[in-house]
């Protein structure tokens, strides 16, 4: 028997010419979206003097080999295009996996456990995020340094704290799972932990997932704060920051496009594998009554 | 088991808490003198601008064969220009740098964290027969305790670069006088020559602008150098010889308005600058300029390395004399171009009816030349640990080996100059880079001298506070102002309330 049929749904005339509308305007912003794209991907294929002469015209040559220059010139501090790749990937897996764990644990246990301390981690988390930036970052970077943390991979401890967006996500999402599946496996003979990973958590993978990818976006795309801290390892992201300043000083802004455009590949692919993670969620059922 | 978790989760949040406080003890960046150690791994921030860094690794490559305990890192090269002002005063716990090469124009109000160099100075390189001090020509760094605390290590030459083809094309000549110029900009114009659908304008330059590399040096033809100089130490003699510094008069010098009206002159008819000129940014114009969308472009000795192409149909003129320069000297406009001819060696009679007073006078007119010598400096903070191994490869740097070094990389004359008093070997040069060497070797330089605290105390970066290019060029007519107007206002902005926070901020009151 079939369960799952989808049903034409019949639109009155007045919706109709609204979605036709709401079409028409989408689909003028994703072609805005894809033009950009399309533009960054053929200024790559420019000259220096063609994007500055003549931006928005097809180049008179296609130069395919900038693709494969940025390899060898696009260098920052004699670290080159694909070390500073890696230096993108190490920092936005191992920091996006600590931010997110971190903030999942902590989440789950200061809204489904009581110990002394738990309600004032949460005020406390909520008052940090109240503090301005511009307020803590001096004190960071003086503690950074002081710590020796900076240039290094030791760099991602700095992602362990659990206060934060994700925090938050975290709690509100684990509070509103009933607590009836962890009596379930307590009953069973299961401890806090094997209830948590093995119970709560896979109910909690929908979103991580989703702030999984977030934080991915957010820390690839970073570049201040890698040039603060990494500043003998960029990132991508800085690595074009400050070869945009000198593309500008060396007449290379064919490189600087060719190699934003090369830069968003790796993103892209993790968006195309998690995008359903994203933009849907799963809850596994299992309570009776 | 829990017992132990609980005991290790303690000792981490124990850990983390200590880690808070790890910042807290500081230690005064000033007080900190460093350490003279000869070898070790020197830190060099080089400020990555028009002036590529290949200089810098041959340096590097030939000062550590001869120095195998020396190492140079150049890896924190960038183009960031504020390095400086940012790190210097943060103390050795934090900033790394061992030397500083790049721009830093206001460097004055942080000698306090900087390493004294009169030891450079003072020093001979084995086999050369000067101290570096006597090489090193331009640009004096002394500051009020007779210490140098600062070295230039470029000496660029600036100017009006023209576009030789073009000029050939037409049948135009290069301008001895400002009036010449005046006037060919004014044939350029009526010219109405079109490049891929735009019509050739005399003149583009960029929002901030390059033109101060001419209305300093006519203002300092029209007053002398130095006059020009007493501006950068407020200092005003008047005609009976008094004396009053700090003064604001020096703001009314008639030299800046001669330069002035020079300018309003050239940019301010219709059709005299690119469009779109004030919006641009200087590689941009230069794009534009190189690609014959203009005949003249204000610029300097690295437009070549800056636009990654060589320019052989480029070239920066001699500085056109001033013609107010004439009128003041009670000579006849026909007798400045004459008298510009005969210096500049085009012909070998004397012009008629002008003294060999007035011809001298026009000589050193013609040579005067704005250099970023002013702005570009090499320091060293106080408090690095290898001071002594930075020194030596300063001391490498400015030896004839290094200055051989630099001029072949950089294609222009570093700002020290060979011991021997001979040339460098410019066979490998570019034909522009070798006519800004012949400019070079016959420049008297004026730069931006920045050692007087109401210029390095204070926001007063600039001789001019508004720039006079994009007042006299702007598209909305209703925000132009005249070479007077221009003139009175910046005066004006420097008398009242103004000038005594001036004062006050720069310790002068």
């Amino acid at each position: 028997m079939r369960t799952n049929v989808k049903k034409r749904i019949k639109k009155t005339p007045g919706q109709a010419v609204v979605f036709a509308i709401a079409f028409v305007i989408i689909a003028f912003f994703s072609l805005s979206y894809v033009y950009t794209l399309a533009w960054g991907f053929i200024a790559g294929l420019n000259t220096n003097d063609g994007l500055i002469l003549k931006p928005f015209d097809f180049p008179e040559k296609l130069l395919f080999v900038n693709y494969v220059n940025i390899f060898s010139e696009f260098v920052i501090g004699g670290v080159n295009f694909g070390m500073m790749t890696l230096n993108s990937l190490w920092l936005t897996l191992g920091g996006a996996f600590l931010e997110v764990a971190c903030a999942t644990g902590l989440g789950y246990v200061t809204s489904k456990y009581r110990f002394r301390g738990s309600k004032l981690i949460h005020f406390v988390a909520l008052l940090i995020m109240m503090i301005p930036i511009y307020g803590n970052m001096p004190a960071r970077y003086r503690l950074v340094y002081q710590l020796g943390i900076n240039d290094s991979v030791a760099y991602l401890i700095t992602y362990t704290s659990g206060i934060g967006f994700n925090y938050l996500m975290a709690y509100s999402f684990f509070k509103s799972v009933s607590w009836t599946y962890a009596e379930a496996g307590f009953i069973d003979g299961a401890n806090d932990f094997v209830v948590f990973f093995r119970i709560m958590l896979p109910q909690a993978m929908g979103p991580i997932s989703a702030l999984f990818v977030i934080q991915c976006i957010g820390i690839w795309n970073d570049y201040q704060n890698p040039l603060l801290y990494l500043r003998n390892m960029p990132t991508l992201a800085t690595g074009l920051y400050l070869f945009g300043n000198e593309a500008n000083a060396a007449g290379h802004l064919e490189l600087l496009m060719a190699g934003t455009m090369v830069s968003i590949i790796p993103i892209l692919v993790l968006y195309f594998i998690f995008n359903k993670a994203l933009l849907n969620e799963t809850v596994a059922g299992g309570i009776k009554g | 088991m829990k017992k132990l978790l609980k005991a290790i989760s303690l000792l981490l949040g124990i850990v983390f808490l200590f880690g808070m406080f790890a910042s807290c003890k500081t230690v005064d960046p000033s007080q900190d003198e460093g350490s003279d150690a000869i070898s070790g791994t020197v830190e060099v921030y080089y400020w990555k601008s028009g002036v590529q860094i290949t200089f810098l690794e041959k340096l590097k490559e030939a000062f550590e064969s001869e120095h195998e305990d020396i190492t140079i890192d150049l890896s924190g090269a960038s183009a960031d220009a504020n390095v400086f002002f940012n790190t210097i005063d943060q103390g050795a716990s934090i900033n790394t740098i061992d030397l500083y090469i790049g721009t830093m124009g206001a460097f004055w109000n942080r000698t306090e964290y900087l390493e004294p160099l009169d030891d450079i100075l003072d020093y001979t390189v084995e086999g050369e027969s000067k101290p570096i001090g006597e090489k090193i020509s331009t640009v004096s760094y002394k500051s009020d305790d007779n210490r140098t605390y600062a070295l230039p290590w470029q000496e660029s030459v600036t100017g009006l670069v023209y576009n030789k083809e073009m000029f050939a094309a037409n049948g135009w000549d290069v301008p001895r006088t400002t009036n010449e110029l005046i006037d060919l900009a004014e044939e350029i114009r009526q010219a109405q020559l079109k490049n891929d659908g735009d019509t050739v304008t005399p003149f583009i330059h960029f929002a901030n602008g390059y033109w101060k590399y001419l209305i300093e040096p006519w203002w300092a033809q029209y007053e002398g150098v130095e006059q020009y100089n007493n501006f950068w130490a407020a200092k005003y003699v008047a005609e009976d010889g008094t004396v009053e510094q700090p003064s604001n008069l020096v703001w009314k010098q008639q030299g800046r308005l001669e330069a002035l009206k020079v300018l309003e002159e050239l940019l301010s008819p219709d059709g005299s600058v690119y469009p779109e000129s004030n919006s641009m940014s200087n590689t941009d114009a230069q794009a534009f300029f190189t690609n014959g969308k203009a005949a003249m472009m204000a610029n300097g000795a690295w437009l070549e390395t800056e636009t990654k192409k060589e320019l052989p149909q480029f070239e920066i003129m001699r500085t056109p004399v001033i013609s107010s320069l004439g009128t003041k000297l009670g000579i006849t406009e026909q007798q400045l171009c004459d008298t510009v001819d005969y210096v500049d060696g085009v012909t070998q009679t004397k012009p008629s009816g002008v003294s060999d007073e007035v011809i001298e006078q026009v000589r050193t007119a013609r040579s005067i030349t704005f250099t970023e010598a002013g702005n570009f400096h090499v320091v060293v903070p106080k408090y690095s640990d290898v001071k002594g191994a930075t020194k030596e490869f300063l001391k490498f740097m400015y030896s004839d080996e290094g200055i051989r070094i630099m001029a072949e990389n950089i294609e222009s004359m570093p700002a020290a100059k060979l011991s021997t008093g001979e040339d460098v070997d410019t066979s490998s040069w570019s034909g522009f880079a070798q006519n800004n060497y012949d400019l070079q070797k016959q420049a008297t330089f004026i730069y931006k001298r920045m050692n007087y605290a109401l210029f390095y105390m204070t926001d007063l970066e600039e001789a001019w506070a508004t720039q006079p290019a994009s007042v006299f060029s702007n598209s909305n007519p209703a925000s132009r102002m005249s070479a007077e107007e221009l003139f009175n206002m910046l005066y004006n902005n420097m008398t009242g309330s103004r000038w005594q926070k001036y004062l006050i901020q720069a310790g002068l009151d």
